[in-house]
């Protein structure tokens, strides 16, 4: 192997886009998912993210500082994990801090000066203006979901909408589209409205027939509450024994 | 101070070999030429976050991005004196070997041999996505580096990507979701792996029997929880565990990312489990845990006793009596308390171990570190004392001035000093050489 440090004059990185892309988050917001344009250095950067209050303060021990940081495998997707001791209840330092976010207060995330994997600093720093909402202890519920169902013979997308706002990653990963046997059916997933809708464009038109969305009940919102019970919970109150359990909703597409 | 009682002790088992700082004196063999550009694929390997001894000299390496647990046969020959590290600069040491820039050298995690004590490093190669690792052997008697051969004849390796086995086949594959391994133990004959995914907020905890067959067993939950009257549980995914007898019962430690301490008795961690950690203190806000040991220190009446302690990356080391931590065990764990230190158990101690990257006991005597030197932004290999944790030479104090002059009541001390100046390769500095 060749260790050279070629292709030194590429673009600068830069923010594409801040997971909840909400302006508006609860105060028990577990996690934010940063996208960047190009693969990233991963180590040393939440030291380089910043919380700021509407008195123009930095709001210390906001971000949970991991051993090794929580990058995806390309190196463009960093996890921030909003410091799990002032969220959880029971918890010693919540008792005594609260959380870090306050209700109907206003903060600024400031991104700024992360290098990527040739050293080169973001070309421009990132902000997201962020209003603070009382603490989401909803948990998901499949019940209250929305389903648009599309014509036989189209290519038109199977739309779910959702009444709160659901984790981007987990939704990138935990819904699946198959027809009566199980069988996958191939397409592309995106992810509209801040998180709210969840659209499947199968890759070949539709059939007249029955079809399955599986949810795997891991599905999280941005406070890691899943269809199994809330992130916080009382002992003994899940809705399943085990984690991963399927919920089905099944739909047909009418000839 | 019981600094000096452990010390007289530890003064007779040190070897002569502790002469002089190495940092300027590289005098290490590479296997290859200092100037290649070129890196032999036989020492590479995809990837290396951690590591961990198991039995018959067998290195455990997991590597998150690839998903992979490796087994490498290690050749070690025994070492019985207490030898010191003392590697000023080592990452740039390294970068020299590697022919890379020091800032592109990226040391993952650092474990001691338990027969040769050498420190093992694994070192990842820039910053790339697909940069790949080393690992660097690490003599403290000859000084040696050699970097680990990764042969087919003496390498295992078992995928550790597989889904939770109650979830369908086609959840197997999920793009957006990458595994951390956050800390691999062997305990009698299991791998455990403990890792945190990117995307939830949930532990997994997997049981890998060694030697590698086909099974692996995954827990399907592990809950952490705290309170007796309130009696929440939540999600927890371990940061840094190890396997101890407390009171007999084999039991994980395990300290977990917002630093509870939390207790599992090993029988219960099996296949599909929900497993219940139950919180016996916590170790401050604003932290994370990065290596646990169980050490013996002695008191001042001489007596040898264990203690649990804890490096942190944001606060100072912990150190907690291990009868208080089997005390906890017993109880009813904590909950409901307001505190932003550490708190929950008798006898919690903060020991002066910030900057240390990673830990491990090297011998008796010494635990062997990487650590952050904030004066020259370095990466130091170096040793410290049990007990002690800390190096004399970072401190200038009343006694490091020219005219001091030990008296009487200060013997211990000088002795203690004399022997420590000698251990940080400073012998050219002990009382007798200083004339006083």
């Amino acid at each position: 192997m060749v260790l050279t440090a070629s292709n030194m004059q590429v673009e600068k990185p830069f923010v594409q886009a801040v997971y909840p892309t909400s302006s508006v988050l609860p105060e028990n917001l577990l996690r934010v998912y940063i996208q960047f344009s190009k693969p990233m250095k991963t180590t040393g950067n939440i030291e380089k993210i910043k919380l700021i209050d509407e008195q123009g303060v930095e709001v210390k021990n906001v971000f949970f500082n991991n051993v090794h940081e929580l990058w995806n495998k390309e190196q463009t997707q960093l996890t921030l994990i909003l410091d799990p001791a002032r969220v959880k209840k029971g918890l010693a330092t919540n008792e005594a801090l609260g959380h870090a976010l306050k209700p109907n207060r206003k903060y600024i995330l400031i991104i700024e000066d992360l290098e990527d994997v040739y050293h080169q600093k973001m070309r421009t720093s990132y902000k997201k203006n962020i209003t603070v909402e009382n603490a989401d202890t909803q948990i998901p519920e499949p019940e209250n979901w929305k389903l648009n169902i599309p014509e036989v013979k189209s290519k038109k997308s199977f739309v779910v909408r959702f009444p709160q706002i659901l984790d981007y990653n987990s939704l990138r990963q935990r819904l699946i589209v198959t027809d009566i046997r199980n069988n996958p059916i191939e397409g592309v997933v995106s992810i509209q409205n801040q998180e709210t809708q969840w659209s499947f464009q199968p890759k070949t038109y539709w059939e007249s027939g029955d079809y399955i969305l599986h949810i795997n009940t891991r599905l999280e919102d941005p406070s890691g509450n899943n269809l199994n019970g809330l992130f916080d919970h009382k002992i003994g109150s899940l809705k399943y024994k085990k984690e991963g359990v399927i919920e089905k909703i099944p739909f047909t597409i009418n000839p | 101070m019981k600094v000096q009682l452990i010390l007289l002790s530890t003064f007779l088992l040190l070897s002569v070999s502790c002469k002089e700082k190495t940092n300027n004196e590289p005098t290490v063999a590479f296997n290859g030429e200092k100037s290649a550009t070129v890196i032999d694929d036989n020492i590479l390997i995809d990837g290396a976050n951690v590591l961990a001894f198991g039995p018959d000299n067998i290195l455990f390496v997991g590597d998150s991005k690839g998903g992979k647990l490796y087994a490498i046969a290690t050749k070690a020959d025994e070492l019985k004196d207490a030898v010191p590290y003392n590697m000023e600069g080592f990452d740039i040491m390294m970068a020299e070997k590697l022919n890379i820039e020091s800032r592109d050298v990226i040391i993952n995690d650092m474990k001691i041999h338990p027969v040769s004590q050498e420190a093992y490093v694994s070192i990842k190669l820039g910053h790339q996505p697909d940069a790949k690792s080393v690992i660097a052997v690490v003599n403290p008697a000859t000084k040696d580096v050699q970097f680990l051969e990764i042969t087919n004849n003496d390498t295992q390796s078992i995928s550790i990507n597989n889904p939770a086995s109650s979830e369908l086949m086609f959840w197997k594959e999920t793009p957006a979701s990458s595994l951390n391994i956050t800390d691999i133990d062997y305990n009698e004959g299991y791998v455990y792996v403990a890792g945190l995914t990117n995307s939830e907020f949930a532990s997994t905890l997997r049981k890998i029997k060694y030697p590698f067959t086909d099974s692996q067993e995954m827990v399907n939950s592990v809950e952490i929880y705290h309170a007796v009257h309130t009696q929440n549980e939540t999600r927890a995914p371990i940061r840094t565990m190890l396997f101890d007898e407390l009171d007999g019962k084999s039991t994980l430690l395990a300290s977990y990312t917002c630093t509870p301490l939390v207790t599992i008795p090993t029988e219960d961690i099996q296949k599909d489990a929900d497993v219940k950690g139950k919180t016996i203190a916590e170790l401050g806000y604003g932290n994370t845990p990065i290596d646990m040991l169980v050490v013996t220190t002695q008191g001042f009446d001489g007596s040898m006793s264990k203690s649990l302690i804890v490096t942190n990356k944001n606060r100072g080391g912990t150190m907690i009596p291990l009868n208080s931590v089997i005390a906890g065990a017993k109880g009813n764990g904590m909950a409901g308390q307001r505190a932003m230190f550490a708190t929950g158990l008798d006898g919690i101690q903060e020991i002066p171990t910030a900057n240390v990257m990673q830990v491990d006991i090297q011998n008796p005597q010494m635990l062997g570190m990487v650590r952050r030197n904030i004066e020259t932004g370095d990466i130091d290999l170096v040793s410290e004392l049990t007990g002690t944790f800390l190096r004399l030479s970072d401190f200038i104090s009343e006694y490091d001035f020219p005219d001091y002059q030990y008296p009487e009541a200060q013997a211990g001390t000088k002795q203690y000093h004399d022997m420590v100046k000698q251990m940080e390769g400073y012998a050219d500095l002990t009382s007798e050489k200083m004339g006083r």
